[in-house]
């Protein structure tokens, strides 16, 4: 799941470097990989921890896939160290499967857990964030340090005997980390295999370190195609007879008499319900988080408030789309009165992307040359001016790839809205911003968990490819109109 | 210092200028007069502070984290520095050149028609007029008046460095900052900005950094030789050339600098 997300961005990021790096290093004799490796990597170094971040964001907070495919014990996993083809109960599903039962204290316990569950996100994010600015520092120094008010000097054995200390006890746990899920003999080969490269690695040649790193950059790219592959083709091969104009156009029909726990009809108020939901995010999210991207990159002074502003947002990135949902039910439907409502569904899937577009609108507008603004400058340009005709058109294609992504999220997330925005059924179109709505991923569901029929899994293999369609349809032409932008602008 | 400007109509003073770059002291105590349609070059080896300097000019160092000024650059009988003093309309006046050709990633219309633009014509008649303006007077106009919708982009690099300088006229400067405009240019493009140099003088005053001493022997009316952050000797162009009065400089133009 977090896969897409980090390719995206660190292909934008490693495209940025500028090309006149690779050429120098071209130029002393460098080989391609060595090039990669030594000068393109660590400029773009940024971009792609800010991908893996996101990425790791996506991943923990998952819920509906775990919910359907590894949530379904209820009961406390057997083994401390889980074995992986055993069901687990992770927190995001916890709380997605019991929020719908629960009340009083339970409530209260599941929203307990959703604090949990964002501290977790939390202290793993400022982790990354931490291995992030070590990064950067490393290649962009620092001209001067400010000294430390307290020094406490710690001799050079003490902090080697420290080092070596923490050093063993991650590979200790990194390694039993590993055995637990591959087995000890697979990690001792590992290891071995890790020895043999440290050793040989001095003997191997540029051109063969260069071959060796292809072969596994290629295959990296094989398995992501052949997974996409994989999982186009299934939902494509069950869905296909299901589809058609009818299913399209028609209203579900449930009624227990006629056909007891199964379903029939089409999805088309869920359709409905889901471009409503995604077009009021986007309304929602689009010009505020542009705006913030802009003022961060452009008009924010470097130093502690931004540092707390990016922080927050990579934290409310990595927050999981289920305590979106915990706060949605707690703020919005009940404090503000919004009640379960299309209005809930938009606000709270705004504010689910918002972080993405200010993320990449950011990279992408830090992007752009120096020499432009000064151009602009020098002109008496105004500094509004300078960004709205010279900085923002060239950047352009990145803060595109931001709401790409977005939007994509948007449309299939299922968790914020499941007790916001939806119902199982709706009796008409949407009709208003108060009422709740039908959504093609909560359909879904609904219809996976709560029907068993055979039209039901029919149906529901029909609103996957569905939305399927509908997502590739919203990549497809936001990624039109990128190529676009980067026709007409070059650089 | 002020030797040989009697007579001449002065553009800028500077009064005890001093800049610095977090705790880098990169301007000191700098007094000079530029005079008025004359070109003035500022020579001196790399980071003695000639860009820093001449980028004071039209506050382009207030982009710079970190920068602070102190003292006094007069402009107009207005020190630039003044609270009142409206930065968008100094930078109207004092346009700039840049070291490596910056055109927008635009049409070479846009680019021309963007500083106009800015600052209130819309008029599309006499945009076309300043344009094409613009562009005859940096000797570009042959060049390009086939492709202005085409993009700046493709230009080649001298071409580039002209319709900057066409970009900086179409707003009417009254002088022109021009910042190692040549050093990313070969030779044919170098004569070629080097002549509008002394065409532009009739109508502008020329500030130009170089790196260059040829250069700056060769185009500008009055010199100054910086170095560490002080401006050693400044001029008449002739008078530093062939007659010194520092040791440091001498040793700078006779290239044994050590």
């Amino acid at each position: 799941m977090a896969l897409p997300t980090i390719v995206s961005v660190s292909e934008d990021a490693i495209t940025a470097v500028p090309h006149e790096f690779r050429e120098a290093s071209y130029a002393m004799g460098a080989t391609k990989w060595q090039t990669i490796k030594k000068v393109v990597l660590p400029s773009a170094i940024s971009g792609i921890t800010a991908a893996v971040i996101l990425g790791i964001g996506r991943a923990i907070g998952e819920t509906m896939v775990v919910m359907m495919v590894a949530g379904s014990s209820p009961g406390m996993p057997s083994l401390i160290p889980p074995e992986i083809f055993e069901p687990i109960m992770p927190i995001t599903a916890t709380i997605g499967i019991e929020m719908g039962e629960a009340a009083g204290y339970h409530t209260n316990a599941l929203f307990a857990l959703g604090v949990i569950l964002f501290v977790m996100v939390l202290i793993i994010n400022s982790t990354a964030n931490f291995i992030l600015a070590k990064i950067s520092e490393k290649f962009h120094p620092k001209k001067k340090k400010k000294e430390p008010r307290l020094k406490i000097e710690i001799s050079n054995r003490t902090k080697d005997r420290i080092k070596f200390t923490v050093y063993g006890i991650s590979l200790l746990i990194i390694f039993y980390i590993i055995s637990v899920w591959v087995g000890l003999l697979t990690t001792i080969l590992l290891i071995l295999i890790g020895i043999g490269y440290r050793f040989l690695s001095k003997k191997i040649t540029a051109k063969k370190s260069q071959w060796i790193a292809y072969s596994i950059i290629v295959i990296s790219a094989f398995i992501v195609l052949i997974m996409l592959g994989i999982i186009l083709y299934y939902i494509i091969a069950n869905g296909i007879q299901f589809v058609d104009w009818e299913f399209l156009t028609t209203y579900p029909e449930t009624e227990p008499e006629k056909f007891g726990m199964d379903t029939r009809g089409g999805i088309y108020p869920a359709i409905l319900g889901t471009f409503y939901l995604v077009v009021g995010a986007i309304i929602v999210a689009v010009p505020i988080g542009i705006c913030a991207g802009i003022y961060l990159s452009e008009y924010a002074k470097e130093g502690k408030i931004t540092k707390i502003i990016r922080t927050g947002i990579d934290t409310l990135n990595a927050t999981p789309s289920i305590v979106f949902g915990l706060f949605a039910l707690s703020f919005l439907v009940l404090f503000l009165k919004f009640g379960i409502s299309l209005l809930t569904g938009q606000l709270i899937l705004g504010f689910l992307i918002l972080p993405t577009v200010i993320r990449t609108t950011e990279e992408a507008v830090k992007s752009i040359p120096q020499e432009f603004r000064e151009g602009s400058l020098a002109l008496g340009a105004t500094k509004w001016q300078t960004i709205r005709k010279v900085v923002v058109p060239p950047a352009m294609p990145g803060i595109l790839t931001g709401t790409i992504l977005s939007i994509g999220r948007a449309a299939g997330e299922t968790a914020p809205i499941l007790f916001t925005a939806v119902t199982a059924l709706a009796l008409g179109a949407p009709g208003s911003l108060n009422e709740p709505v039908m959504a093609l991923p909560t359909q879904l569901y609904f219809l996976r968990n709560e029907f068993h029929g055979q039209e039901a899994l029919n149906t529901a293999y029909g609103t996957a490819l569905v939305l399927l369609i509908l997502v590739m349809a919203f990549y497809l032409f936001a990624i039109i109109l990128r190529n676009h932008y980067r026709k007409k602008i070059k650089w | 210092m002020y030797n040989n400007l009697a007579g001449m109509q002065i553009v800028f003073e500077t009064k005890n200028l001093n800049l610095h770059y977090d705790d880098n002291h990169a301007l000191i105590d700098i007094f000079m007069k530029v005079p008025k349609n004359r070109v003035t070059a500022l020579i001196g080896p790399s980071g003695c502070g000639k860009s820093t300097l001449i980028r004071t000019f039209n506050r382009m160092n207030d982009v710079i984290e970190g920068c602070i000024t102190t003292g006094k650059v007069i402009y107009k009988g207005k020190n630039i520095f003044d609270p009142d003093v409206d930065v968008m309309d100094l930078r109207k006046k004092v346009g700039m050149i840049f070291q490596k050709p910056n055109p927008f990633p635009m049409s070479v219309y846009d680019n021309i028609a963007y500083g106009p633009k800015l600052h209130g014509i819309k008029n599309r008649k006499s945009l076309d007029e300043i344009v094409e303006q613009s562009i005859k007077q940096a000797a570009l106009w042959e060049e390009v008046k086939d492709r202005l919708k085409n993009s700046a982009i493709g230009l080649s690099g001298g071409q580039q460095q002209r319709l900057c300088i066409a970009r900086a006229l179409s707003i009417k400067p009254e002088v022109i900052l021009m910042d190692e405009p040549t050093s990313a240019l070969d030779p044919i493009a170098t004569a070629k900005i080097e002549d509008l140099c002394y065409e532009l003088k009739k109508q502008f005053t020329v500030i130009i950094v170089t790196h260059n001493m040829q250069q700056a022997a060769r185009i500008s009316d009055y010199t100054g030789f910086m170095y560490l952050g002080k401006m050693i000797e400044f001029g008449r162009t002739t008078q530093i050339f062939k007659s010194p009065k520092k040791e440091l400089t001498e040793r700078y133009i006779t290239g044994r600098f050590g």
